[in-house]
């Protein structure tokens, strides 16, 4: 199991070095450099041209492509991420403030689409062509068409503004830490976030669910004179799972990208946030910070799936 | 034990049986097929519909999707404005009919564009094998390792905002996925004996692969046209919605949905948000019936 | 005070059944009035082609039919020690059948790769049966004694394989730990569904051999379902052979082998390849195939098949002639039949 996990690990580093190279060459592609943002338009036109080189080469703007790059990944390693054009401060601390948030909010969409769309994805297989499987089949139909936007701004008019149950935006009232008094803030924007997870998957585990309900070792487990609740859960939905399972890592990256919108409709002081009002700005340090997370969150969540998989299925780890 | 009604079911059948009632012609087959799949008629005719209304656009309204008419801001729907005005006066039932042009465009184009792309380096590459099929393979993990909107965003801020920018870069990060799919595919296409048939006549490499071996993936290709194409149009609605997707004086349906951003509006004037985000899920749920129905009459295994 | 040994008594009784299958909008009749006893310490075979409806009257001992199925009539049953219980009419999944299933009477299935569950270990899966039978029973006693049933079954280094999963096994290894999972509560019968199908012809003899030890040490009645006559001549006591939803012919061995009564019966006996006799040997297989199901011959099934058919047979079914003791045929011309052997 050790080295099944360090394997995978292992194998994370060319991918992340390449994907390092590459966000690199887009912070290049960027228009603009540091120097142009710190000089403001109108101060442009008095400073000369020798002053900006000059500028440049302290900040060692004039260096080859290559040597700059492996500067940038040595800072990176050593935990310097830049700084943000805006505000000045530096990259790591604003990601250190916002990315808790994200974490909290994609855990809990993630938790919610998970057991809900299972749950139901198995009652519906368990109900075949009932009523209730019916109905949930267009409810997930609906949630794998509907915009997430969209189903956040309904979301916000029924429970918001109409019911009135649940506040508007932001993470929490101010003086509120405890997690269950914060509660009210996350139900919504994570249950947004997870629909089309959870119509994804409930669909996915009534297909799994009916295919091993189907199979031999249901039959054998009815034989052995096992109640119905046993053979359903014990044999039909514990085989069902490891499907399930890969599917939810494979859209696992739909679930960060969706964050990004979500946060910026329910105000969620997140890294989506974040990353939104940087694309406006063009704060490039930002912008091709997040990016490069994301894509090691969405690799680590991948590894962690894959350890899943291994420990649901005892076929996988003997392969 | 079992239900009356299970047990009538069968009750009627057996007679219907035993009368000799049941047996098929070979005529009533594609009947059977579509009345199995009520759900793709209704999406066609639904997209169908749809697309009439947007393409022949002028036939329907006779506003401009950007007039601005400020004497006239956020009047709810009436007589002349059927679905109202929004924030700087313009007519919204113009802005849904011409905004689907564009988002339509950019949702099948980019299908398209990324299928091109995809289908032929999977192709190609899923016959041959080797070092051109293990970069490519590298190259599509590097683009799915990013949350695609997220890698879309970069893009954008790398290359400015217009419409035909995020075609290309929609196309960018779309082929990844037709690739692996057609690539999957050729892998197990290429083991039949009939590739290794062809193989040995010595046909050469480009027809074996393109004329021979793709015309039998085409169904889960057809498949992923349209699931490509809702997926291309959700995300371009949610580019424009957050303003950072085609630039705002063109209308696309997550442009006229923008404005909801403010709650004021989300709340007071329904008429902005809620009949083109209810054009635009009917629009997708519409591609969705149809891909489904296609990957149902694609499936052999798929029985009553 | 030793048990009576009861051999040759019936403990199983189907009479008259018909079951129908209601699947894909249609009323295909799989069982069109089948009559048999499953007697303790005996072997009964029923062989026949695929499609013939024999796992379905195994099944449906079992009450493990699908659900769009029904059996519209006859009767089975189970002449426990403490009276008869009609299978046919009890609730499906319902307490009285469960506590049968594996107590009473227990089935193991074609492919052991399948039929074992293969997220769990093997002790797991045996613990289940015992358990589900004894309530008082803990995880530590069930796995004690899975390991003695797997010993008994000849699994060699039971203490370590109880823990094993199911595809870590050989398949001879698997369909013994299906069987020793079957026989964990000693149920009077066991229902064997062409158990060495799907495993090498010599590990079928190992397994041939574990059932017959059974029969014989524990006086286990059998019932077993195969469409190889050279099996029936191996291990058979009784024989059914079925044919299109009916038994054709029914008899001992002894009858069946020397001295078939119905065509069909006679041509599954010529068709056997003989071992030894080489590559050259005039193989006969039937003529024909299996009918449709929905698109059946209007008088006896086996007719247009048949080398011994009269104009009587394409538009009548025949009745079941007894031609002696319990040796019976469904054939117009079984004397015919007889006379040719002779």
């Amino acid at each position: 199991m050790i080295h099944y996990i360090t394997r995978k690990i292992l194998h994370l580093i060319p991918m992340l070095l390449v994907i390092s190279f590459l966000i690199y060459l887009g912070i290049e592609l960027m228009p603009g450099d540091a120097v142009d943002f710190m000089i403001s338009p109108d101060e442009m036109a008095t400073v000369s041209a020798e002053a900006l080189a000059q500028m440049r080469a302290t900040l060692g703007l004039d260096k080859p492509f290559i040597v700059r790059y492996f500067i940038w990944l040595g800072n990176l390693l050593k935990g310097d991420f830049g700084y943000s054009l805006q505000s000045g401060v530096a990259v790591s601390t604003l990601m250190a403030n916002t990315l808790p948030a994200t974490l909290e909010l994609s855990v809990a969409a993630l938790l919610f689409s998970t057991v809900v769309g299972s749950f139901l994805g198995v009652v519906s297989a368990l109900r075949k062509n009932s009523i209730a499987d019916n109905v949930l089949s267009v409810f997930g139909m609906i949630g794998v068409a509907i915009p997430q936007f969209l189903f956040g701004l309904i979301a916000i008019i029924i429970f918001v503004f109409r019911l009135g149950w649940l506040p508007v935006g932001g993470r929490m009232a101010p003086g509120q830490e405890a997690f269950l008094q914060r509660m009210e803030y996350l139900i919504l924007p994570a249950v947004v976030l997870g629909l089309a997870l959870t119509a994804g998957v409930m669909r996915y585990s009534r297909a799994s669910m009916l295919d091993s309900l189907n199979r031999d070792y249901v039959k054998t487990a009815r034989s052995k004179g096992l109640p119905e609740w046993r053979v359903n859960l014990v044999h039909g939905f514990r085989v069902a799972c490891t499907p399930v399972a890969v599917l939810i890592g494979f859209r696992l990256p739909m679930l960060i990208g969706g964050a990004v919108v979500i946060e910026q409709i329910f105000q969620w002081p997140g890294l989506g946030v974040m990353f939104l009002g940087a694309v406006r700005a063009q704060n490039t340090p930002i912008v091709m910070m997040v990016g490069f997370f994301s894509v090691l969150l969405v690799l680590l969540a991948s590894i962690i799936v894959d350890i899943l998989t291994a420990l649901l299925d005892p076929r996988v780890k003997f392969n | 034990m079992r239900s009356a009604s299970l047990n009538k079911k069968m009750d009627t059948l057996l007679r219907m049986e035993l009368a000799g009632e049941l047996s098929h012609s070979k005529k009533s087959r594609l009947l059977r097929k579509l009345h199995a799949n009520k759900l793709a008629v209704l999406g066609t005719a639904i997209f169908a519909v749809i697309l009439v209304l947007c393409v022949f656009a002028p036939i329907f309204t006779s506003y401009s999707s950007t007039d601005v008419d400020l004497r006239n801001r956020l009047t709810a729907p009436n007589s002349t404005h059927l679905m109202g005005t929004d924030q700087i006066g313009r007519d919204i039932l113009s802005r849904i009919l011409y905004g689907g042009r564009v988002s339509i465009l950019v949702g099948l184009g980019s299908a398209l564009g990324a299928t091109l792309i995809g289908v032929s380096l999977g192709t190609y590459a899923g016959y041959k094998g080797g070092f051109l099929d293990a970069t490519v393979m590298k190259v599509s993990e590097l683009f799915m390792s990013f949350p695609q909107i997220i890698l879309v965003l970069i893009l954008v801020t790398i290359t400015g905002q217009s419409l035909w920018n995020i075609i290309f870069i929609f196309v960018l990060t779309g082929w990844p996925s037709m690739y692996r799919m057609t690539r999957s595919q050729m892998l197990s296409i290429r083991e039949e004996e009939y590739v290794q048939a062809l193989r040995a006549f010595g046909i050469n490499d480009f027809l074996i692969p393109f004329k021979h071996m793709l015309p039998n993936a085409i169904g889960p290709i057809f498949v992923n046209i349209t699931l490509s194409t809702a997926m291309f149009i959700l995300q371009e609605s949610a580019l424009s919605f957050l303003g950072l997707g085609v630039p705002s004086n063109v209308a696309t349906w997550g442009n006229v949905l923008s404005p909801a951003q403010n709650l004021t509006i989300l709340r007071d004037n329904w008429w902005i948000w809620l009949p083109v985000g209810m054009v635009l899920t009917v629009f997708v749920l519409a591609i969705n019936f149809i891909g489904d129905g296609l990957r149902d009459a694609a499936d052999p295994t798929q029985l009553g | 005070m030793k048990e009576a040994r009861e051999v040759g008594k019936t403990i199983i009784s189907v009479k008259d059944l018909n079951i129908n299958f209601y699947t894909n909008q249609r009323c295909n009749r799989v069982i069109n009035g089948v009559t048999f006893d499953i007697k303790k310490g005996k072997t009964l075979c029923v062989v026949g082609e695929s499609g013939c409806g024999k796992s379905v009257t195994a099944n449906a001992i079992m009450q493990l039919l699908p659900e769009l199925s029904r059996i519209e009539k006859g009767s089975i049953t189970y002449h426990a020690d403490s009276g008869d219980v009609r299978i046919d009419q009890l609730e499906k999944n319902g307490k009285e059948m469960r506590t049968l299933r594996g107590e009473d009477i227990a089935i193991i299935f074609q492919d052991p790769m399948t039929a074992l569950n293969p997220v769990y270990t093997i002790g797991f899966q045996i613990n289940e049966m015992l358990q589900a039978h004894d309530s008082r029973l803990g995880k530590k006693a069930a796995t004690t004694k899975s390991i003695g049933l797997l010993k008994d079954m000849g699994i060699p280094m039971p203490e370590q394989r109880v823990h094993e999963y199911p595809h870590q096994f050989s398949g001879g290894m698997r369909q013994r730990s299906m069987i020793a999972m079957a026989m964990a509560c000693a149920p009077k019968v066991l229902i064997a569904d062409e158990p060495t199908t799907a495993l090498d012809v010599s590990i079928q003899a190992q397994i041939f051999e574990l059932m017959e030890n059974l029969k014989t040490q524990r006086d286990t009645a059998i019932m077993l379902i195969t469409h190889d006559m050279g099996v029936v001549a191996e291990l058979a006591d009784e024989v059914a052979v079925m044919y299109m939803g009916n038994i054709v012919e029914f008899g001992t061995i002894e009858d069946v082998l020397n001295t078939p009564a119905h065509p069909y019966t006679k041509a599954l006996l010529k068709s056997i390849p003989i071992l030894g006799k080489g590559k050259q040997q005039k193989l006969d297989p039937i003529r024909g195939s299996t009918p449709d199901p929905f698109d059946r011959p209007p008088g006896c099934q086996f007719c247009p098949r048949c080398d011994y058919a009269v104009k009587k047979c394409e538009t009548e079914m025949p009745g079941e002639e007894v031609i002696g003791g319990v040796h019976r045929v469904m054939c117009f011309n079984y004397r015919e039949v007889l006379e040719n052997g002779k």
